[in-house]
């Protein structure tokens, strides 16, 4: 473990243990509402608002976090006008993050080192304050989902029954979409923002073969998220690869592994 | 002494995309009624019951819940329902029958309210009365569609109504299912609570039900008051199986 010497490593597995935390915890609930397609187009929306940052000389991370914000209370406003098509406000704003992200990049003219490891993930560019940023988000996330747990749980299923139990739907709907907006800021400086949306879906699809609850769905891909970023981690260093690629590759298969061995021992018990 | 009604619902009229679905009807519901809201396919019985239960707001009329006007209208406990497509879920959705019923918890501790130990007292008791407490552990989707029904009788008794709301409880279970599903109603109606459910099966409604409703071109008419067996052919636009209760 001679790796953990170097201080860019200490703060890349630190940084890897929160987004292997809310990654899954928020992912569950975007999963299981059919909403997979969000990461993508939040990702792409933090990714204008890094080329802002860049753009404007500021901490393209605060550029991230009002870009994406952004982003998600512009989906749930349009939801409202496509009810019967929630994807169809998602693919709006996607292909507006989109083309603004190309914008502000050709503008900024700087599609540069920094840039790239934005899109690719970096372990080595995670500074001490990114950390700090990440580690405020991640503490505001988990608290939120433990506030809120039955809440969310209650409009991820039944949405309808929620309502008419008085729980304020539209309000929380909202705000469940900005924390998987903050949740992607916080996962983007290691996973990349190409892949976060895969870190926010495979886990959580690897833990639905496998679990008996919603709660423990919720946990067991966070096991699983957690095993992928530590693997990915090694992996990236000892061949210094983009981390974002290796952690997204071992949940891949970590999630064929669970698949198979689901297979065989049903196999063995029939 | 008069009884007061539980829901107001008066001179309710509602259209989509502007084709009339109700037009200017009334419904009274009293407390202890077993009612049937009976009437062809789109005659707008579904409509009803979501805006009796607030879930969609009349374009006129208004309607009155617990003697309180709807918008200032809080306690949502009160009131159950249990939606005509509440068994079409996302089948590999993974939550327990216990995580099911909690889940409803919501109008017991509001808002960021802690689950204790006596609420789930209270959901393993709902869960006892439906004959669902063996299940308690077993995943929603992994049910029948009757098994899966009681789930969601006792997620909405959990709230302790006083009312609860179904629509076309029936379709889509086994008679033997069906048998023990009135069984169930019966039981709960003697138990004080007010039933109000949409059914097509004329001929099965229960021996207990107290009052028939039928919904036709965006009026509802009560049984008895206009309304007799030959008439109701003419209401379906068919043949229909002759209400079998006596009184
Ligand atoms: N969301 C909707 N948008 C447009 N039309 C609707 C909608 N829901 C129901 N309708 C129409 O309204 C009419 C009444 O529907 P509904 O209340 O579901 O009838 P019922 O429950 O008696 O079968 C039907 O003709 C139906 O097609
Ligand atoms: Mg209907």
């Amino acid at each position: 473990m001679e790796m953990l010497q170097y201080d860019f490593m200490q703060r890349a597995f630190l940084a890897g243990i929160l987004i292997s935390i809310i990654c899954p915890v928020i992912g569950t609930f975007v999963v299981l509402r059919r909403l997979s397609m969000i990461g993508d187009t939040l990702s792409h929306a933090s990714l204008a608002g890094i080329a802002a940052g860049m753009l404007g000389g500021f901490y393209p991370i605060w550029g991230a976090i009002i870009f994406s914000v952004a982003a998600a209370i512009g989906i749930e406003k349009l939801r409202k006008s496509f009810a019967q098509y929630a994807e169809l406000s998602i693919s709006i704003v996607l292909s507006a993050s989109i083309g603004l992200a190309v914008l502000m990049i050709s503008l900024a003219d700087s599609f540069n080192a920094d840039l790239m490891s934005f899109l690719f993930g970096s372990i080595i560019a995670v500074t001490a304050i990114d950390i700090m940023v990440m580690a405020g988000i991640s503490i505001f996330i988990i608290t939120s989902v433990w506030l809120l747990y039955k809440e969310l749980l209650y409009i991820t299923f039944d949405e309808e029954g929620a309502a008419l139990a008085g729980v304020p739907t539209d309000l929380l709907n909202i705000f469940f979409t900005v924390l998987t907006a903050l949740t992607i800021v916080a996962a983007m400086r290691v996973v990349g923002i190409l892949m976060i949306s895969s870190m926010l879906v495979v886990p959580v699809a690897a833990s639905m073969q496998i679990s008996k609850s919603f709660k423990s769905t919720m946990i067991n891909s966070v096991i699983l998220g957690m095993l992928a970023v530590v693997f990915g981690l090694v992996a990236s260093y000892y061949f210094n690869l983009a981390p974002g690629g290796t952690i997204v590759l071992f949940s891949v298969a970590l999630l064929l592994l669970v698949i198979g061995t689901k297979r065989v021992i049903l196999k063995n018990i029939d | 002494m008069m009884k007061t009604p539980i829901i107001e619902a008066k001179d309710i009229s509602f259209a989509y995309e502007g084709r009339n679905i109700l037009d200017n009807t009334s419904l009274d519901i009293y407390p202890g009624d077993f009612m049937a809201i009976i009437g062809p396919n789109g005659s707008g019985k579904s409509t009803l019951m979501k805006i009796c239960t607030g879930l969609i707001k009349p374009k006129q009329g208004n309607v009155v819940l617990f003697g309180k006007e709807i918008n200032k209208f809080k306690e949502w406990g009160r009131l159950g329902y249990i939606p005509q497509k509440a068994t079409s879920f996302n089948q590999d959705f993974p939550a327990t029958v216990e995580e099911v019923v909690k889940s409803n918890l919501y109008s017991r501790i509001g808002l960021m309210g802690r689950v204790k130990k006596q609420h789930i007292q209270k959901v393993h008791e709902v869960l006892d009365m439906v004959g669902m407490l063996d299940f308690k552990d077993r995943l929603i989707g992994r049910l029948s569609g009757g098994q899966q029904q009681r789930v969601f009788i006792a997620k909405a008794l959990v709230s302790s109504p006083e009312i609860l709301f179904m629509d076309e409880p029936t379709t889509g279970i086994d008679a033997n299912s069906e048998k023990d599903f009135y069984a169930l109603m019966d039981e709960l109606n003697k138990k004080g609570i007010t039933i109000v459910m949409v059914t097509h099966d004329i001929g099965a409604v229960s021996k207990n039900i107290s009052r028939v409703i039928c919904l036709s071109r965006g009026k509802a008419h009560e049984h008895g008051c206009g309304i007799d067996e030959s008439n109701l052919n003419e209401l379906y636009g068919h043949e229909v199986a002759p209400l079998r209760h006596n009184h």
